[in-house]
């Protein structure tokens, strides 16, 4: 156990009123967290289980100083939802995945429109699988709403190159994307 | 000095600092070439963004409301278990999912996509699920308008958290047991679980352990909410605010003929049949569900008014309302287009035939419903002729 990790615990039995406890910094990251987990995942069960294991690292190993937490919870969250990501590509290729989300889930009121939308995921997942690490991350993050200071902490990366990188990234997810569009 | 691609991409998301946005501002006005640029990358970074909008949870994928996961999450940091342990319970913590209102009746996929998103399915269960069955009602609705109230991301994430903000889960359904004859999973139901007895092959039994949980209703925001979404002219009776709902859902049994799900599979999913599982044939028993509500509730004037929110019009929901007993029908609603139901004779009562037609989705599906003795049964299957159901429902041991 670290000496962080020991103060948060301490933390949520008796609350000063400027420390930051697990429940307060669940309550206001845990929306945000599952949200970038279900984007590269694509399945409810498994993004709110990583979002689950995203907060109990947390509580095991929190990092020393509060205003690191933000960035060390998405490094976290985008690392475990990436690798998910990158095991599903051994598990099928797209269209697969597309034919048993359809096998799996529920019939919708509009069933065109539906089955439009699963492909559409599947295809703009793939995309990301194809991407550099980083770069699929990043658009993640950004498209997640995370402000480029956050996203910068989270990806361990200077600041001042997050639009560097994001228009770099942009521009390699479009390519890759029209280039997945034949199939 | 032109911008660097830096400066652009943080200025079209207001991430430079108020200083730096001017002078680039300034700088734009002045300069073609950056002008162009920026252009160039705001319209690949709006195509970029609409290419992953699909990505993002709707709101019949919202996780479970943070209040509950935090609850739990609090209650496993406190067991004296070890750390590795609570890794492993930390997975299932969330699992078995909460059962929809009517899963309990068994594995069939005609109740879970009755309604178009999770909310309004909760609604409908909170309106219409004031009971305790002794007979069983279909109701075609017209989905048109709901399905218009789903394209309406922020009042869809409302009815959401509103609705998981008054739910609390009394008793958690444990996980589904298979167990090895009809006898056993009779004294696990608590009541004689009948079987088909001229079944070829013996089935899978499935005991499936009840949930509890209760609402308690906010009809202020519940109200503003109607409001909201277009159904201003529908007024929730007063004596709704605070009222508290009890739901119980008791021990249920499933028979598996044939090849068929695996019903360990995740609670959703467990009603969804795969067109591979075209000889399987369930087989559902449950006593049934028993909803409790304060007295001063009218619910034929709530039964209305959530009939309204399914797109009828007040006369029409009056004049099916009268014909209802809303202390003990249970009222299966079936949307208009995709399914179509009869009356059929079956084990010595009158049953409800329900057959989904086929789509593009999936194979066509039956369901076959019926009450007896308190014990609603209900056998479901893939494929367009019902016949076996029948044929099962009438020799039935």
């Amino acid at each position: 156990m670290t000496v962080a990790s020991n103060k948060l615990r301490s933390a949520s039995s008796s609350i000063p009123s400027d420390e930051r406890t697990f429940e307060t910094i669940f309550l206001e990251h845990y929306a945000q967290v599952y949200g970038v987990l279900f984007r590269l995942v694509g399945d409810r069960a498994e993004a709110e289980d990583l979002t689950l294991e995203t907060f109990w690292r947390l509580w095991e190993r929190a990092p020393h100083t509060a205003e690191h937490l933000g960035g060390w919870l998405y490094r976290v969250a985008t690392r475990l939802g990436y690798n998910a990501l990158r095991a599903a590509k051994r598990r099928a290729n797209y269209e697969v995945e597309a034919g048993r989300y359809v096998l799996e889930h529920d019939s919708p009121p509009d069933p065109a429109h539906e089955v439009e939308r699963r492909d559409e995921r599947a295809r703009v997942r793939e995309v990301l699988r194809r991407m550099r690490p980083r770069e699929a991350q990043l658009l993640i993050l950004r498209h997640s709403g995370l402000a480029y200071k956050e996203i910068a902490a989270a990806l361990g990366v200077a600041p001042g190159s997050i639009g560097t990188l994001l228009a770099r990234a942009e521009k390699e997810f479009e390519k890759l994307y029209a280039y997945t569009e034949g199939g | 000095m032109h911008l660097t691609d830096q400066a652009l991409r943080a200025y079209l998301d207001h991430e430079l600092t108020a200083p730096e946005q001017n002078r680039a501002t300034e700088h734009l006005t002045a300069c073609p070439t950056c002008r162009a640029r920026r252009e160039a990358l705001e319209a690949r970074a709006s195509r970029v963004s609409a290419q992953l909008a699909p990505l993002a949870p709707r709101p019949n994928e919202a996780p479970h409301s943070a209040q509950i996961v935090l609850t739990k999450l609090n209650r496993l940091r406190q067991s004296p278990a070890s750390g590795k342990e609570k890794l492993t319970m930390l997975k299932s913590i969330l699992a078995p999912r909460l059962r929809p209102l009517w899963a309990g009746l068994g594995a069939i996929a005609l109740f879970a996509y009755a309604f178009s998103f999770a909310p309004v399915r909760a609604w409908a269960g909170e309106f219409l699920g004031l009971f305790r069955v002794k007979q069983i009602a279909v109701l075609p609705i017209d989905t048109t308008r709901l399905g218009e109230l789903g394209g309406n991301s922020t009042l869809e994430k409302q009815f959401s958290q509103l609705f998981s903000d008054s739910m609390t889960v009394t008793h958690e359904s444990g996980p589904a047991q298979i167990v090895a004859s009809v006898a056993e999973a009779s004294q696990l139901a608590g009541f004689t679980v009948r079987a088909w007895s001229e079944s070829p092959t013996a089935p899978q039994i499935t005991v499936q352990d009840g949930a509890a949980f209760e609402f308690v209703i906010n009809r202020g925001r519940a109200q503003a909410l109607l409001d909201e979404s277009g159904y201003g002219d529908l007024e929730l009776p007063a004596s709704l605010e605070g009222a508290k709902i009890e739901v119980n859902i008791p021990t249920g049994v499933s028979l598996a003929y044939g090849d068929c799900p695996n019903p360990e599979s995740e609670a959703e999913r467990e009603g969804s049949f795969r067109r591979e599982m075209s000889n399987c044939t369930i087989l559902a028993e449950i006593s049934s569900p028993t909803v409790t509500a304060p007295p001063d509730i009218d619910l034929a004037q709530l039964a209305e008014i959530g009939l309204q929110f399914t797109g009828m019009s007040q006369d029409q929901a009056q004049a099916f309302s009268q014909t209802v007993d809303w202390t003990s029908t249970l009222v299966v609603p079936i949307p208009r287009n995709v399914a179509s139901y009869e009356q059929v004779s079956v084990d010595g009562v009158t049953g409800n035939l329900i057959r989904r037609t086929s789509n593009d989705e999936g194979a066509p599906q039956y369901a076959l419903l019926w009450v007896k003795d308190g014990i609603i049964y209900a056998i479901g299957g893939l494929g367009s002729n019902a016949d076996k159901a029948l044929e099962i429902a009438n020799s039935l041991k």
